[in-house]
C-alpha cells in the first residue's frame, strides 16, 4: 500500500472510530439525561449516586471519540489538499479505493440476519426444523462456493446440517433440558 | 490444609467416572478446536461455556480447564503441520515446528511440543499454587479504595496490552464499563441504560457477551474466506517413528527456561501467551550454541515456546483468582463460568471457598495429564482434524452460539444480546479496534463502581481515602503512567536523538 493510500485508510478509519465512540457516548448520555431518577441522584447524600460513573465514563468516551474524529478529519483535509500532487506509487487505484469492498461483508450481514430470525422461527416451528431451515441453505451455499458442484453441495449440506442440528438437539434439549 | 483438600479433590475426580469422562471430553474437544485454524482458545472456551451451565461448579471448571489447557497444545498442531498457528500462543512454534514437519519429523515435533506443554503447564500450576495464596492474603487487607484502584489499573493494563493504541483500547473498555451498568443499580435499584425495554432490565451478562464477542464475531470474520481450502496433510506425517526418551530429557534446560518465562510473563495482567512465547524463543536463541539452526527446525525452538505457552496459563490465573482481574481474554471467559455458578474470583474465594480453589488446582493437574495422554493417543489421526471443512465448522459454531446463549437463562434476551455483541465484535474488527477490553470493562466495571462509591461514602464524600492509601495511589500513578507512556515515548526518543545530533553528552 502506498503512503497516500495508507493515509486515506487511516483518515477514514479515524473518522469511523471517532463517530462510533461519539455515537455510543451520545446515546448513553441521552439515556442518562432523560432519566429523572438518575439525574436527581447526583449530589444527594454521601453516596455519589448511580449516575456519577456513567456520566464520567460517557464524558471520557465523548472526549476521546471527538479527538479521534478531529484527527481523522484533519488527516482527510490534509490528504484532499495534496490530491493534486502526483502519488508516490503507480498503484493509484489502491489509493482511490482504499477500503475493502462492501461485498466482503455481505456474508456476515446475511448470517447475522438469519441468526436474528432463528428465535422467531424456533417459536413457530420448534428447534430442530428451525435449525435445519437455517443450517441447510448456509451449508449448501458455502459448500457450493468451495466446490462449485451443486449436487454434491446439496447432498452434503443436507447430511451435515442434519447431523449438526441433531447433535445440538440431543446435547442441549435432551441431555441439558434446555426448554427450546 | 490446602494439600489435603487438593488431594481430596484430585482423588474424588479421578474416582468419579462422570468427572473423568467430562475431563476427557474437554481435553479431546480442546485439542480438536485448538488445532483448527481460526478457532482460538478463547473462542473454544466461549462456545463450550454454555455446555457447562448445568454442571456442578467443580465439574464445570474441570471441563473448561481441560478445554483451555488442551486447546493451548492444540494450537501447535496446525502450526507444526500446516504452518498456520491454531492459537496466537503457537505463533512462534511454527518457525521451527513446520521445518521439522517438512523434513519428515512432524511426529517428533508434535511429541516435543506436547511434552514441553505438559511440563510448562505443571510449572505454571506450581507457581499458581505457591503465589496465589500469598497474593490473596495480601489482597485480604485491601479496602474499597485499593479495590477501586486495582480495577482501574487492571483495565488500563489490559487496554495497554491489547492490539492497537492504548487510548482506543481504553475507550473500548469504557464501552464495556457502560455495558456493565445496564440494568438496575445494585445499591439504589434505579434503572440505567434500559431504554424502557424489558430486554435490558436483566442487565448484560458476561457469558452472552463472551459468546458473541469471541465466538460469533470470529465466525463473521472468517465467513467470507470459508471457501478457501486448507492445506492438506498426509496421514503418514504423524505415524510412529523412532524417538528416545533420553532425547526428550536432554531438553530440560530449554523447557525450564521457557516455563519460567511463561509463568512470570503470564502473571502480568494482559501480557498473555503471545508475548511469553516470543520472549522464550528469543532467549532460547541467545542461550543456544547453534543459533543459526533456529528457523530451520531447531528442537529448542519448539520446546521453549511451547513450555512458555502452557506455563503462562498458570500465570494468567494468578491475577484472576487473587484479585478478580482477568489476566487475558481466556481467563475473562473462565471467570464467566465461575460467576455463573455464583463464585466471585478474588481474595474472598480463598477464605470462603477453599475447596473450590483446591478443585481448580486439581482440575488443572488432571487437564495437563489428560492432554498428554489423549494427545499421544490421537497423534496418528491429527491430520484428519485439519481436513474438517471450515464452512461446516463456522455454521456449527454459529448455531452453537445461539443455542448456548439461550441456555444461559433460558431467555431469548440473551440470544439478542449475544447477536448484538457478535455484530459489535465484527464492527470493532473492521475499525481495527481490540474487542477484549469490552469484556474486561464488563468484568471490572461493577468492581470499580461498587468500591468507588463505597470509598466515597466511607470518606463522607471526600477523595482522601484514595490519597491516604499508598497502594491505591501507586496503582493510580502506574495507570496514569501507562496511559501517557505512548504519548511521551516518541517525544522522548526524538529528544534523545536531537541531543545526540547536537552531540550533547547524555
Amino acid at each position: 500500500m502506498t503512503t497516500s493510500a495508507f493515509r486515506s485508510v487511516a483518515a477514514w478509519r479515524d473518522i469511523a472510530c471517532g463517530t462510533f465512540f461519539c455515537g455510543f457516548a451520545l446515546v448513553g448520555l441521552v439515556s442518562v439525561v432523560n432519566s429523572p431518577a438518575l439525574m436527581n441522584s447526583l449530589g444527594r447524600g454521601l453516596d455519589p449516586g448511580p449516575a456519577l460513573l456513567p456520566l464520567v465514563t460517557l464524558g471520557l468516551l465523548l472526549t476521546g471519540g471527538t479527538l479521534i474524529l478531529m484527527k481523522g478529519v484533519w488527516r482527510w483535509v490534509k490528504r484532499t489538499k495534496n490530491r493534486g500532487q502526483p502519488l508516490e506509487s503507480p498503484l493509484s487505484e489502491v489509493a482511490e479505493h482504499p477500503l475493502p469492498p462492501i461485498s466482503q461483508h455481505l456474508h456476515a450481514a446475511a448470517l447475522l440476519g438469519t441468526l436474528a430470525l432463528l428465535p422467531s422461527i424456533v417459536q413457530w416451528l420448534g428447534f430442530l426444523p428451525a435449525a435445519l431451515a437455517i443450517a441447510t441453505p448456509w451449508l449448501f451455499w458455502l459448500g457450493y462456493r468451495r466446490t462449485r458442484r451443486v449436487v454434491q453441495a446439496a447432498l452434503l449440506g443436507c447430511l451435515i446440517s442434519s447431523l449438526l442440528c441433531t447433535s445440538l438437539y440431543v446435547i442441549f434439549i435432551t441431555l441439558l433440558d434446555v426448554p427450546l | 490444609m490446602l494439600i489435603e483438600s487438593f488431594i481430596t479433590a484430585l482423588i474424588s475426580t479421578l474416582l468419579s467416572p462422570w468427572g473423568l469422562s467430562l475431563a476427557a471430553l474437554g481435553a479431546l474437544l480442546g485439542i480438536v478446536l485448538g488445532a483448527l485454524p481460526g478457532v482460538s482458545s478463547t473462542m473454544a472456551l466461549a462456545i463450550l461455556l454454555p455446555l457447562s451451565f448445568s454442571m456442578e461448579a467443580h465439574l464445570a471448571i474441570l471441563f473448561l480447564l481441560c478445554v483451555f489447557v488442551a486447546s493451548v497444545y492444540g494450537g501447535s498442531i496446525s502450526a507444526i503441520l500446516i504452518n498456520i498457528p491454531g492459537t496466537p500462543g503457537a505463533i512462534v512454534t511454527q518457525l521451527d515446528g513446520h521445518p521439522m514437519a517438512k523434513a519428515g519429523r512432524a511426529r517428533e515435533a508434535l511429541v516435543y511440543a506436547l511434552v514441553a506443554s505438559t511440563i510448562g503447564g505443571a510449572f505454571g500450576l506450581g507457581l499458581l499454587v505457591i503465589i496465589a495464596p500469598l497474593l490473596a492474603s495480601v489482597a485480604m487487607s485491601f479496602r474499597s479504595p485499593e479495590f477501586a484502584a486495582v480495577a482501574i489499573f487492571g483495565l488500563v493494563l489490559l487496554a495497554y496490552a491489547s492490539p492497537g493504541t492504548t487510548v482506543r483500547g481504553l475507550l473500548v473498555g469504557a464501552i464495556g464499563l457502560i455495558c456493565g451498568m445496564v440494568g438496575f443499580d445494585t445499591l439504589t435499584d434505579v434503572p440505567r441504560f434500559t431504554f424502557d425495554t424489558r430486554l435490558l432490565q436483566g442487565g448484560v451478562e458476561l457469558v452472552p457477551l463472551c459468546v458473541g464477542l469471541f465466538g460469533l464475531a470470529e465466525v463473521l470474520k472468517h465467513l467470507h474466506a470459508s471457501h478457501q481450502a486448507a492445506p492438506t496433510v498426509n496421514m503418514k506425517a504423524t505415524q510412529r517413528t523412532q524417538m528416545k526418551v533420553r532425547s526428550l530429557l536432554k531438553r530440560w534446560k530449554s523447557m525450564l527456561r521457557g516455563s519460567l518465562i511463561g509463568a512470570f510473563v503470564g502473571a502480568i495482567p494482559a501480557a498473555g501467551s503471545a508475548i511469553a512465547v516470543a520472549i522464550a524463543y528469543a532467549q532460547e536463541m541467545r542461550f543456544s550454541k547453534h543459533p543459526e539452526q533456529f528457523g530451520q527446525g531447531a528442537i529448542e525452538g519448539v520446546v521453549a515456546p511451547e513450555a512458555a505457552n502452557s506455563s503462562s496459563i498458570g500465570g494468567t490465573m494468578i491475577p484472576m483468582m487473587t484479585l478478580g482481574v482477568p489476566g487475558d481474554a481466556i481467563t475473562a471467559v473462565l471467570m464467566g463460568s465461575l460467576l455463573i455458578h455464583g463464585l466471585r474470583p478474588g481474595p474472598m474465594l480463598f477464605a470462603e471457598n477453599p475447596q473450590m480453589v483446591s478443585s481448580i488446582y486439581a482440575g488443572f493437574l488432571i487437564a495437563l495429564l489428560l492432554t498428554l495422554i489423549i494427545g499421544l493417543l490421537m497423534m496418528r489421526w491429527l491430520p484428519l482434524i485439519l481436513r474438517i471443512p471450515s464452512h461446516v465448522l463456522l455454521v456449527g459454531i454459529a448455531l452453537l452460539c445461539v443455542v448456548g446463549a439461550y441456555a444461559i437463562r433460558n431467555s431469548m434476551a440473551d440470544v439478542y444480546i449475544m447477536l448484538f455483541f457478535g455484530s459489535l465484535g465484527y464492527l470493532l474488527h473492521l475499525l481495527s479496534l481490540p474487542s477484549a477490553p469490552l469484556a474486561f470493562g464488563l468484568i471490572l466495571g461493577p468492581l470499580l463502581e461498587e468500591n468507588l462509591r463505597r470509598s466515597l461514602i466511607l470518606g463522607r464524600g471526600s477523595w482522601d481515602m484514595f490519597l491516604n492509601s499508598p497502594i491505591a495511589m501507586s496503582l493510580l500513578a502506574l495507570s496514569i503512567f501507562a496511559i501517557v507512556l505512548p504519548f511521551i515515548a516518541p517525544l522522548w526518543v526524538r529528544f534523545k536523538s536531537d541531543l545526540q545530533r547536537l552531540k550533547v553528552p547524555f
